[in-house]
């Protein structure tokens, strides 16, 4: 039944293991993505065509990293949904009951 | 000694039951045929020079096979090299048969490398290509078609500047993009700070915020409506909370944003004609600085266009007593010494209006209109009760449905119109009493 009915601590359990999630994913993309460009960079010992294929690489990790920072902010943003919401335990609710 | 029919070649069977497999000296049975042809090779180093003759003389020159019998040969052993020769005779077929195949399949191959190398030549000497190349090859292949040439191949140096460049340009153009998508998401971050900024204060302020997620539109939504109030009017009463490009918070209502005002105007009876002598209608600030004003003047709106139409429904409850709905959007209410006309204006026509402001019976317009309102709360509220309580058990029969009954203009119609109803009734009735106290 408690699938059904989720009551409110495990859904903020189950955000905060999707939030993390999100977040590492993010960062090791980033991570990645940067370390493939550094390491396709050199030029020595390549022909041509391994050159010109390693320009599109370079370019499709660069937007790699610019689509995982973007990813973050969609992180952000659904935080602060849930803030608003009143699902995050913060000092806002607080005032919001004095209120 | 018996001789078989398989070769032209005597087979000399001892009726010694032949030794097993494992003997060594019998090690070349025929039938691991891939197993001897290498060996065979490898002592002779090749089948070229094996010829018939050559094998005959070889058995010739060998010592004769021991060939004497034991004295006691008994027939099961007789039976037992009978049945050993059929094997015998049997592997050797099979053996025989391999070895065809095989010949037969190096034949092909070698007249085919014949026809390969015969048509290169026939380029060059054709005489001699010719005359060597099948058949078959020289009807579907014409004479001299294929060449072959030695060329020198030169070292191949890569030239590097050109790598070089094509990696520069990679590099610089990932840093720029990455550069540009920094500046540009720094941008979004802060448009995005003062958005929930402003979400935030609208939050404050007590407004019912929820997160919608509409097919187009996932998103900060609130509620502006009634509903929650006991209100059944149609409108959903829920707003989105955008973002323009700018950065500022946008309320959007669904469909398009109201306009209009309940109006009340008192009409008398001068030189024969109704003239409007007072009218009210509920001042609303069309100027909206940000959304809780926003909000607040969507949700009175909404407010003044479900009381019109709950008025205009209840025109047609009332229509026994004279209340009728000009045009579709003005309701005039007929009682003894005045007239009230209730009708929408647009915010826009305030201004207009104001002159009207002075008008004798302005007040009890002003009464009318803040009754009007107070009863549609009053409404809102009774449906609000009728929803929570328990319902009536399934099988109850209705009383055959009717139009309901008018809530807003009946009270005040009634409370208008009794008392000089009750006026002229007490009058008469005194004339009566008094009338026949007299007697």
């Amino acid at each position: 039944m408690s699938t059904i009915t989720p009551n409110p601590i495990q859904q903020s359990q189950q955000r905060i293991i999707t939030i993390n999630q999100r977040i590492n994913e993010a960062a090791n993309t980033i991570v990645s993505d940067y370390t493939s460009i550094v390491a396709l960079a050199p030029v020595a010992g390549k022909d041509r065509t391994t050159t010109a294929t390693e320009t599109y690489e370079i370019e499709f990790h660069a937007t790699s990293i610019v689509r995982a920072i973007e990813d973050l902010l969609m992180v952000s943003r659904s935080l602060k949904e849930s803030w608003i919401l009143g699902q995050v335990a913060s000092s806002f609710q607080m005032n919001d009951e004095r209120a | 000694m018996s001789t078989s029919s398989l070769t032209g070649d005597d087979i000399f069977v001892s009726l010694e039951p032949p030794p097993l497999e494992e003997d060594p000296s019998h090690a070349r049975s025929f039938r691991n045929l891939s197993q001897i042809i290498p060996q065979i090779a490898l002592e002779r180093g090749s089948f070229i020079n094996i010829t018939e003759d050559s094998l005959r003389k070889e058995l010739e020159a060998r010592p004769s096979p021991h060939v004497e019998s034991p004295p006691d040969e008994t027939p099961t052993k007789l039976k037992q090299s009978a049945t050993n020769l059929a094997q015998f005779e049997e592997d050797f077929n099979n053996a025989r048969a391999d070895l065809n195949r095989l010949i037969s399949a190096a034949q092909n191959e070698a007249a085919i490398s014949l026809d390969f190398v015969s048509l290169l030549i026939s380029s060059v000497r054709p005489a001699a290509g010719t005359t060597s190349m099948s058949p078959h090859l020289k009807s579907h292949v014409p004479v001299g078609s294929l060449g072959a040439d030695r060329i020198k191949s030169l070292p191949y140096v890569e030239d590097m500047s050109v790598c070089l460049g094509w990696k520069t340009q990679a590099v610089s153009a990932a840093s720029e993009r990455l550069a540009k998508a920094a500046e540009r998401l720094a941008e979004e971050a802060v448009l995005e700070k003062n958005y929930w900024e402003q979400v935030e204060k609208i939050a404050v302020s007590g407004e019912v915020l929820s997160k919608m997620r509409m097919p187009d539109y996932r998103g900060m939504g609130v509620r502006y409506g009634f509903a929650d109030a006991g209100s059944t009017y149609k409108e959903k009463g829920i707003a989105t909370l955008r973002r323009n490009v700018e950065g500022k918070l946008v309320v959007k209502t669904e469909g398009e944003k109201r306009t209009k005002v309940l109006s009340v105007a008192i009409m008398r009876p001068l030189h024969g004609d109704y003239v409007i002598t007072g009218q009210y209608a509920l001042k609303i600030n069309i100027e909206t600085r940000d959304g809780k004003s926003e909000i607040k003047q969507a949700r009175d709106l909404l407010f003044e266009d479900e009381l019109f139409f709950e008025i205009a429904r209840e025109t047609r409850i009332l229509g026994s007593q004279g209340v009728t709905l000009d045009f579709g959007n003005k309701v005039m209410i007929p009682l003894p010494a005045l007239r009230i006309v209730i009708e929408t204006i647009d915010l826009e026509d305030q201004e207009s209006s104001m002159e009207l402001d002075s008008g004798p019976d302005r007040v009890i317009a002003e009464a009318i209109n803040v009754a009007l309102h107070l009863l549609l709360s009053k409404l809102h509220r009774k449906n609000l009760k009728a929803g929570r309580s328990i319902p009536l058990p399934l099988g109850t029969r209705t009383n055959t449905p009717d139009i309901g009954k008018s809530e807003i203009l009946e009270p005040l119609v009634s409370s208008l119109a009794v008392p000089p109803i009750k006026d002229s009734l007490m009058t008469l009735i005194m004339d009566l009493t008094s009338a026949l106290k007299e007697k």
